[in-house]
């Protein structure tokens, strides 16, 4: 009677929270030196959004609680501040982006666990190097699908000063970053991105 | 180096310039509002001064007549 209280309470616990553990280590993406002052937000318009896709092959396997990112930026008068940001991360079934993405993420493939792991947050950027952004919500990586990284600048403003983000240069055609700006408004769900062949160097914490 | 005094006297018939100048060290903005005329003309004048130090166009848009240009030296 005691053992079957003990598992009644153990399942109900349980089920009412869905946070993995993280280990406290860190993955690094391959880096390059290429730059890009739209990765992963453009500080010359008020709206921006950068989108990135990290293939299961290159991640490690027990990879399973993503709790952080650190993107790889230079070239900012320090401390410059992006305003109300969000970073979503979603597994995907493609590998690069193709023509006709929208910001909505039309024609991406075998999308899943869309999740915000970060909303509405200041991202101060403090010098070069490595900038880390710790999750509200970690993301539970499946261990199979490759994930999507996208990072939503709703800043609202313009501002000198911005810098670059440093990035990896890939093989044309293969265009693991993504991203559209303008003034105004944020761009709608069916506004078609920019795709590029340069991905932001980033870590992620898990 | 940009001849910045010339570049704002050619521009200046075309709008409000907002900002002309280096960003950060790889970086160069025109900023313009109230433009009157269009993204070529901009273009050809914002060419013939930055081109030569900063030869890769970041971005560049007229959108509601406000006009952003950043060239890069990469």
């Amino acid at each position: 009677m005691r053992l079957f209280e003990q598992i009644i309470g153990m399942s109900g616990s349980n089920a009412g929270s869905n946070v993995c553990t993280p280990q406290g280590l860190t993955w690094s993406s391959t880096t390059g030196s290429s730059n890009r002052s739209y990765f992963p937000a453009y500080g010359l318009y008020d709206y921006s959004v950068s989108m990135f896709i990290i293939l299961a092959s290159e991640l490690t396997a027990g990879m399973d609680c993503i709790n952080g990112i650190e993107y790889h930026l230079a070239g900012y008068s320090t401390p410059y501040t992006y305003t109300d940001q969000t970073i979503r991360l979603v597994h995907t079934q493609s590998s690069s982006f193709g023509t006709a993405v929208t910001v909505g993420l039309a024609n991406l493939q075998g999308l899943s666990d869309d999740t915000t792991v970060k909303e509405n947050f200041n991202f101060t950027i403090t010098g070069s190097g490595f900038n880390a952004i710790s999750f509200d919500t970690p993301f539970e990586w499946n261990g199979v699908d490759n994930i999507l990284v996208i990072h939503e600048n709703k800043d609202g403003q313009w501002n000198s000063g911005y810098g670059w983000g440093e990035c990896l240069s890939q093989g044309s055609g293969v265009n693991r970053g993504a991203y559209y700006y303008q003034d105004t408004s944020y761009p709608s769900d069916s506004q078609v991105v920019n795709i590029d062949n340069r991905r932001i160097n980033m870590k992620l914490t898990y | 180096m940009v001849d910045i005094v010339n570049l704002v006297n050619d521009l200046s018939p075309y709008g409000v310039i907002e900002l002309v100048g280096q960003n950060n060290e790889k970086g160069y903005v025109v900023i313009m509002f109230n433009v009157t005329t269009d993204l070529q003309t901009l273009n050809t004048i914002t060419t013939n001064y930055i081109a030569a130090d900063f030869p890769e166009i970041a971005s560049e848009t007229l959108v509601d007549g406000v006009y952003k240009l950043e060239r890069t030296s990469q």
